[in-house]
C-alpha cells in the first residue's frame, strides 16, 4: 500500500528535528538558517546543481529541492533530508550546517507541493523561488504564492513563460537573462551619456545583436531579445518598431554558429542613429578572448572612442545570491517582458 | 546624465556617476593596506562605475607604470578576495595615472589638471572628481587650497559633475584646531563635498545598529532609562604599537580612538531616531546625542569620572610584550595615555540617570569592540539563580569587531525537575548567517564618497561636539592634574577603573 502523503511529511519532519540533535560525542552541528530556497528543477542539469549548491551555502539557506518523477505513483512524495556543511576557511572543521530536504512528487503535485512545503519551511524567514532549468509549469505556479523573491532564467523558462510569471505575481521577479544583459545595457546607455549625443537617440535607425547559437533553441537568444526590448520600451518604441515620430527601426537578431560561445551569450550589439547630417555608429562586441568587449562610438562633430572593458566570467550562483539578496524588483525588468511579450505577439 | 533615458531604472550598484578617484599620498600605507584593495574589491564585485579612473598622486618620482606594479603588489597582499583576477585588474590599471608632485607645489596641479582632462576624454570620465586627502593634517588645507585654485574642484551647482573631498581623521588635535580646520575648509568647499571619514562607520554592525534600533519595534521601547540599567562601551586592542610609537607620542589614547570611533558608536547608540534615512537626519540626531553628554569639566570631575593609563610589561596571548615606555620611539618617561575609561551620563529625558562606562585600550587581553546594554534587575527573584547572579539577566551586546554579531542573554530554565535558571545567549553572528564576509569598512565608504551619500561620515558640528566632550579631560590630563596609572599588558586595564563603576554597583563585563 502507498504511505499516506502524511506519513511520508512526518517522517521529513522528525528527520528535521533529529538533523540538529547532539551525535555520540554530545556534539551538535552548529546550525544557521536566514532563508527558505525553493527550488524547483525538471531535469538532472549539473550546472543548475552546483549553482544550487553554491547558493545555498552562500545564503545559509534551507533549501528544498523540488522536482517531479514521473515514475513515482501520481499521489506520491518522497523526501529525504540532509545536513549541507561548509568547513571553516583553511579548516577541516564545519563552520555552519543548513538543512537540505530533497522532495520528488508524483506527476499530481500542484496544489499539494504547497501544502507540503508551507508545512516544512520555516515561516519566519523569507522564502525564495528559484525556478530550475524544465521546471513544470504547475509546480512552480503552486509555490510562487509562497515565495516573496523569485529567480527565473527566461533564457530557460522562455520569454512568454517569463513575462506571465512576472505578470502573475506581487513577489519580486529576478530574470537571470535580464541581468545577464546588464553590462551590455549599461555599455549602450554610456554612448548617450555625453550630452551632445544624447539627440541621436531619438533618432535611431537601425539595431542589429548577435548571439551564440543555441542547438536547442536555434536563432534564438533571451538575452538578445530582451536586449532590444529593453531598448524599445525605453525608447518609446511600439511593437513593431516604429519609433515616436513613426519612423521604423530596423531590428535584426541574429546569431553566430562560431565554436566555442556560451551558447546564446551576446556577442555584438550595434546601433546606428541618424545625427547632425550624419551618422552616429555604436558597436559593443565581444572579444575572442571571452573576457573582454570593445566599445566604440562613432558620430559626426565628436573624436571617435574605443575602450574596452572587462566583462564577468558569467557566475550563476553569484547572480542568483544577488538577486536572492537585492528582495526589490529590477524595476526595468517588468517593462521590458512586458514589451518583449508584445512584440512576440506583433509577429 | 539624468536626462539619458537609457540610464534610467538602473539598478544602485550602477548609481555611482563616473568619476576619477584622486588620492593624495598614493605612496602611504593606507592606500596600500586598504584604498586600493577596497578598490579592486569594487571593481571585482562591479561597483564600479564603468567610466572610472584611479590617479596617484605624492612626491616620490616614479611613472605610470610603477604605480601600476605598486598597486599590484599592494593588492596581492592585502587584497580580501583572492587569488587577483586578472581581467578586473588589468581594466583598472589601464585607468591608472600618476601625478608626481609636493602637495603645495602649483605645477604639480596643473599636471593633474590635465592627466584629468585626458581621462575624461579617453575613459569617459566625464568630470566628477573624488579627492581622496590620505595624507597627514598638515596638508589637508594646502591641498584643498590648490585644487580650488586651479579649479579642479568646484562648489556643487546644477546638475553638472561632482567634486568631493574625502579627509582622514584626525580632524584637528583639539576643540580649537578642529574649529579652523573646519572653517578653513568651508571657507573652500561647500559642507556637501566634504566626507571626513571615521573608518568605524563602514562596518557592517555599526551600520546594523541604526538597523536594530529603527529597522525593529521590539528594541526601541526598551532602549531608554525605564529599561536600561548601563550600557557599556569597550574598545579594546591586543596589540601595542606596532612601529606607531611616534604617532602614539603625539596623539594618545583619547584622540586616536576615543574622540572618533569611541564617541561615534556612544552617539549611534544614545541617538534619537532620525525622521529619514539621509545624512543630515541622521547626523542631526548624532549631534544632538554627543551634546546631550554630561560634560567631565572640573578637576574634581576628571580625577572622579575618568582613569588613564599606561600599560607596562606582560603577557599578551601566550607572548612576553614590553611595556609602552619600551616601545621604539616612545620616551621612557612617557605620560601618554594608552588606556582610557571614564564614567559618564547623557543628560536628556531618554537617558537620564543611565551610567554610560567607556574604556578603550591597547594591549589588553584580546581584540574587541562591543557595546552591551545591561537591562534593570528583576524587580523580586522568584527563580533558584543557582548563584549565577541573575538578578540582572538581560543584556543584548552588539559586537563591532572581531565576529561581527549581535547577542541577546536572557534567562532560561534548566531541564530537569524544579524551576532552576540559568543564562544562555542567543547569538547571531554576521559570518555565520548571512554565509560570506561582509564588505571592508573601506569599500563601503569608499564607494559612498563616490556616490555622494554622507550617511556614513562625520560632518564640522560632529566632530565639533566630540572634541568639546573630550577636551576638558585632555586638557587636565596635560596638566597632570589627574593621576596616570599603570596596568600589566594582557589583562583589563587598571584596578583604577573597576572602581569608576563601583558607586552604582557595577562591574566591566568581560568581553
Amino acid at each position: 500500500m502507498t504511505p499516506k502523503v502524511s506519513d511520508a511529511l512526518g517522517h521529513i519532519e522528525r528527520e528535521l528535528v533529529a538533523l540538529w540533535q547532539p551525535d555520540e560525542s554530545g556534539t551538535t552541528k552548529p546550525h544557521a538558517t536566514t532563508l527558505n530556497l525553493l527550488a524547483v528543477h525538471g531535469q538532472r542539469e549539473p550546472s543548475f546543481f552546483d549553482t544550487l549548491e553554491d547558493v545555498a551555502a552562500r545564503l545559509g539557506a534551507r533549501t528544498f529541492v523540488v522536482c517531479v518523477d514521473a515514475r513515482l505513483e501520481p499521489w506520491a512524495l518522497d523526501g529525504e533530508v540532509s545536513a549541507v556543511c561548509r568547513l571553516e576557511p583553511g579548516s577541516a572543521r564545519e563552520a555552519v550546517c543548513a538543512e537540505r530536504v530533497t522532495l520528488r512528487f508524483g506527476t499530481m503535485a500542484g496544489k499539494r507541493a504547497q501544502s507540503i512545503l508551507d508545512s516544512l519551511i520555516e515561516s519566519s524567514l523569507p522564502t525564495a523561488l528559484y525556478v530550475g532549468p524544465g521546471a513544470p509549469a504547475n509546480v512552480v505556479d503552486a509555490l510562487a504564492g509562497s515565495a516573496g523573491v523569485i529567480v527565473m532564467d527566461s533564457a530557460e523558462l522562455g520569454l512568454s513563460r517569463g513575462a506571465r510569471l512576472a505578470s502573475q505575481t506581487s513577489a519580486v521577479v529576478h530574470d537571470l537573462a535580464f541581468v545577464r544583459t546588464r553590462r551590455w545595457r549599461e555599455m549602450l546607455a554610456r554612448v548617450f551619456d555625453d550630452p551632445a549625443l544624447l539627440p541621436a537617440l531619438s533618432q535611431v535607425t537601425r539595431v542589429e545583436i548577435v548571439h551564440g547559437t543555441r542547438a536547442d533553441h536555434a536563432g534564438q537568444s533571451a538575452e538578445a531579445e530582451l536586449l532590444v526590448a529593453w531598448l524599445a520600451a525605453r525608447l518609446g518604441w511600439s511593437p513593431g518598431f516604429e519609433d515616436a515620430r513613426g519612423s521604423r527601426v530596423r531590428v535584426e537578431v541574429r546569431d553566430d554558429p562560431r565554436p566555442g560561445v556560451v551558447p546564446g551569450c551576446m556577442l555584438r550589439v550595434a546601433l546606428a542613429a541618424n545625427h547632425h547630417d550624419g551618422e552616429l555608429l555604436a558597436r559593443v562586441e565581444r572579444d575572442a578572448d571571452g573576457e573582454h568587449v570593445s566599445w566604440h562610438v562613432s558620430a559626426p562633430g565628436s573624436e571617435p572612442q574605443s575602450r574596452r572593458f572587462s566583462i564577468p566570467k558569467r557566475d550563476d550562483a553569484e547572480l542568483v545570491e544577488r538577486a536572492i539578496r537585492s528582495f526589490r524588483t529590477d524595476s526595468l525588468l517588468r517593462q521590458t517582458l512586458s514589451f518583449a511579450e508584445k512584440w512576440k505577439n506583433h509577429g | 546624465m539624468n536626462d539619458n533615458p537609457l540610464r534610467a531604472g538602473m539598478l544602485e550598484d550602477l548609481s555611482v556617476d563616473p568619476c576619477v578617484l584622486v588620492i593624495f599620498g598614493a605612496s602611504g600605507d593606507l592606500t596600500s593596506r586598504k584604498l586600493l584593495p577596497g578598490i579592486y574589491a569594487l571593481a571585482k564585485n562591479r561597483m564600479l562605475p564603468s567610466a572610472f579612473a584611479l590617479v596617484g598622486f605624492a612626491r616620490r618620482p616614479i611613472g605610470d607604470d610603477e604605480l601600476r606594479q605598486k598597486m599590484r603588489a599592494a593588492v596581492e597582499q592585502h587584497a580580501r578576495q583572492k587569488p587577483i583576477d586578472t581581467a578586473v585588474w588589468d581594466d583598472l590599471a589601464r585607468g591608472m595615472r600618476y601625478v608626481q608632485g609636493a602637495f603645495d607645489e602649483r605645477a604639480a596641479y596643473r599636471r593633474l589638471g590635465e592627466v584629468l582632462e585626458e581621462l575624461d576624454r579617453t575613459r569617459g570620465t566625464r568630470g566628477g572628481r573624488t579627492f581622496y586627502l590620505a595624507v597627514p593634517p598638515h596638508n589637508v588645507r594646502s591641498i584643498v587650497e590648490n585644487l580650488v585654485y586651479h579649479g579642479l574642484c568646484p562648489r556643487p551647482g546644477g546638475d553638472g559633475p561632482h567634486a568631493r573631498v574625502v579627509v582622514e581623521k584626525p580632524f584637528g588635535t583639539d576643540l580649537a584646531s578642529a574649529k579652523q580646520l573646519n572653517r578653513e575648509l568651508l571657507g573652500l568647499l561647500d559642507e556637501r563635498q566634504i566626507f571626513r571619514i571615521d573608518h568605524y562607520l563602514g562596518k557592517e554592525t555599526v551600520q546594523n545598529l541604526l538597523v536594530l534600533r529603527f529597522g525593529n519595534t521590539i528594541f526601541e521601547p526598551l532602549w531608554n532609562r525605564n529599561h536600561v540599567s548601563h550600557v557599556e562601551l569597550t574598545v579594546a586592542e591586543h596589540l601595542g604599537m606596532e612601529g606607531r610609537g611616534k604617532f602614539y607620542e603625539e596623539t594618545g589614547l583619547m584622540r586616536d580612538i576615543v574622540q572618533n570611533h569611541a564617541l561615534q558608536l556612544l552617539s549611534l547608540v544614545t541617538m534619537e531616531a532620525p525622521v529619514a534615512w539621509d545624512a543630515d537626519s541622521v547626523r542631526d540626531e548624532k549631534v544632538k546625542g554627543l551634546r546631550a553628554l554630561r560634560p567631565i569639566r572640573s578637576i574634581e570631575e576628571v580625577r572622579s569620572s575618568t582613569v588613564r593609563g599606561q600599560y607596562v610589561g606582560g603577557i599578551v596571548r601566550g607572548d612576553a610584550v614590553p611595556g609602552y615606555r619600551e616601545e621604539a620611539d616612545v620616551s621612557p618617561t612617557s605620560e601618554v595615555e594608552t588606556y582610557v575609561a571614564l564614567a559618564t551620563r547623557v543628560d536628556n529625558w531618554r537617558w537620564a540617570d543611565v551610567p554610560f562606562y567607556l574604556r578603550a585600550g591597547k594591549r589588553l587581553q584580546k581584540r574587541v569592540t562591543e557595546i552591551a546594554l545591561h537591562f534593570k534587575p528583576l524587580p523580586h527573584p522568584l527563580f533558584d539563580s543557582q548563584g549565577m547572579g541573575l538578578r540582572q539577566p538581560n543584556s543584548l551586546v552588539l559586537r563591532i569587531q572581531p565576529d561581527e554579531g549581535i547577542a541577546l542573554r536572557f534567562a532560561t530554565k534548566i531541564p530537569g525537575q524544579g524551576v532552576a535558571m540559568r543564562d544562555v545567549a542567543m547569538d547571531f553572528r554576521y559570518g555565520t548567517a548571512f554565509g560570506h564576509e561582509s564588505p571592508e569598512a573601506y569599500e563601503r565608504l569608499l564607494i559612498d564618497a563616490m556616490r555622494g551619500d554622507a550617511t556614513l561620515f562625520t560632518r564640522h558640528d560632529e566632530v565639533e561636539a566630540q572634541w568639546t566632550f573630550v577636551d576638558p579631560i585632555s586638557s587636565a590630563w596635560r596638566q597632570n592634574e589627574a593621576p596616570l596609572v599603570t596596568y600589566e599588558a594582557g589583562g583589563w586595564g587598571p584596578a583604577a577603573a573597576d572602581a569608576l563603576l563601583a558607586p552604582n554597583a557595577h562591574r566591566w563585563s568581560k568581553p
